[in-house]
């Protein structure tokens, strides 16, 4: 039922099947970036301070990264439903064992739940239907992983409300008595989702292509979209790999840097904007970020993947340098650049599994994405603690309002423009790197050219 | 350009009637819960300017 095989489509399955499947997951695990909604009655339950409960995401985060990276290729190997079905049962465990936590009064079990058992299923279901979705949308592999990974934005969206009102309606005025039937209703929503979109999800037939497409001739040595196979194993040898690496890690810690700290930033930068509309700020900010995976990512399979990578970096940057020089002289001006930065943030996501199927092929491009998320991990490291240690910096010499964010706004630039130059680097990958023959029986044993 | 596939080999599964359901009734939550999801955000929003 779950083998790679039973999942192969017929004839007559309409590739349109697929995304609600990606969407069903990426919907369920982008819950990941609303669990602070829990913070605060967890904090009360064990009476820890805001550091300790903050580790519950931070571990979950880090496995998200090592998981993804780890087991990129037992994902290929294994198939999507499979995957999927691993990382609901993961997903909804965390939930299941962190309610047992709480109910316990045990901190650790809830590290251990929604920590290392719901960060594992998060790195399995990010990276799950991505290679699956380029296969089916071979001619729009941007509008394809757009479409899912809009999803892990939209997740937060919908979560956040919906667990505010399950702790409502199960703890009444005291969200500490809701915790554990929530958790308990969240495992089991996201169980029937994750459990359906495994259902539904299908691999294409290996000479499957869509109607009146012509795959394109094989590619010259200038083209940045290559009709042949890099494995993983050998495209972490590649210098195209590490200079996709450090475009991702640059886009997402500037993007996380605003995105972490966005309501105290708000409020400094206009004194007139209270706690409540900051609020409204973070909200459009998280928008615009899921809006811009699935409108960048599209644009992407238009204007080419270099270039909307210079756009997210080089605008970015310019877009940076806007809010610190005139960032203060409009509400609306300030907005609306943080809304396009964010939109560039979500773009960077969502565009970068096609980026790397144009250069590196479709073979294990689901266990090269893998790999990549580690410069995920990292930025979201790197992002919070520049703006946060900056920000300590300036109060301690006695700077107030927007001057505490304005030098972590210069770094973003510069952060931005080693991307802008990283993405510059990208060329062609050298043809030795090529898999001369993919036997799609034993794609994962080769082995490549070069090795 | 349609969907069909181009091939006919034979294959171990088709899409069948189960799955046509499954995958639109999937396609009917997860846009449920996107609309859901915006509404509440933009709803939020609008304090921003409020």
């Amino acid at each position: 039922m779950l083998a790679r095989e039973r999942t192969v489509a017929g004839p007559g399955f309409n590739r349109w099947f697929v995304p609600p499947a990606a969407l069903a997951v990426h919907l369920s695990i982008g819950q990941v970036y609303a669990f602070s909604v829990f913070n605060i009655p967890l904090e009360e339950r064990f009476g820890a301070s805001a550091t300790a409960v903050s580790t519950i995401f931070s571990i979950s985060i880090v496995m998200l990264g090592l998981s993804a990276a780890i087991l990129g290729t037992w994902v290929e190997r294994n198939g999507p439903r499979k995957t999927m079905a691993v990382a609901a049962a993961l997903w909804v465990a965390g939930f299941l064992v962190s309610a047992l936590g709480v109910s316990a009064g045990q901190l650790w079990i809830v590290y251990l739940g929604y920590g290392v058992l719901g960060g594992i299923g998060l790195g399995l279901g990010y990276i799950s239907p991505v290679s699956t979705l380029i296969k089916w949308f071979p001619d729009r592999p941007g509008l394809a992983t757009g479409l899912a990974i809009m999803g892990f934005g939209g997740g937060a969206l919908i979560a956040s409300p919906l667990s505010n009102r399950l702790l409502g309606l199960y703890g009444g005025e005291d969200p500490v008595a809701g915790l554990v039937p929530t958790f308990v209703t969240l495992g089991v929503v996201y169980a029937v989702l994750m459990g359906l979109g495994a259902y539904v999800i299908r691999v294409p037939a290996q000479d499957w292509k869509p109607e009146g497409w012509t795959p394109p001739e094989k590619s010259d040595e200038t083209s940045m979209r290559t009709t042949a196979d890099v494995t993983a194993r050998n495209a972490i040898r590649t210098p195209q790999f590490w200079l996709l690496w450090t475009v991702l890690f640059c886009n997402v810690t500037a993007g996380i840097g605003i995105l972490a700290q966005a309501s105290p930033i708000v409020q400094n930068f206009f004194s007139g904007v209270g706690p409540a509309a900051a609020a409204g700020f973070v909200s459009l900010l998280s928008l615009a970020n899921m809006a811009g995976r699935i409108v960048w990512s599209s644009t992407s399979d238009v204007i080419g993947r270099k270039p909307t990578y210079m756009l997210y970096l080089g605008v970015g940057a310019l877009l940076y340098l806007g809010v610190a020089t005139l960032g203060r002289t409009s509400l609306l001006l300030f907005v609306l650049m943080s809304v396009v930065i964010l939109s560039f943030y979500g773009g960077g996501f969502a565009t970068i599994p096609a980026y790397l199927k144009d250069l590196f092929g479709g073979l294990q491009v689901g266990a090269i994405h893998g790999r990549l998320l580690t410069a995920w991990s990292a930025a979201g490291i790197a992002g919070p603690l520049i703006v946060s240690g900056i920000q300590d910096l300036q109060t301690a010499r006695g700077e107030e309002g927007a001057d505490l964010y304005l030098l972590s706004l210069y770094i973003m630039v510069g952060v931005l423009v080693v991307g802008f130059v990283a993405n510059l680097l990208v060329r062609p990958v050298d043809t030795r790197f090529h898999e001369s023959d993919p036997d799609p029986d034993d794609e994962l044993e080769t082995q490549g050219a070069s090795s | 350009m349609t969907d069909s596939p181009s091939s006919t080999a034979e294959r171990p599964e088709g899409a069948d009637a189960a799955e046509r359901t499954a995958a639109i009734v999937l396609w009917v939550i997860v846009g449920a819960g996107l609309v859901y999801g915006v509404g509440e955000t933009i709803a939020r929003v609008t304090q921003l300017f409020g």
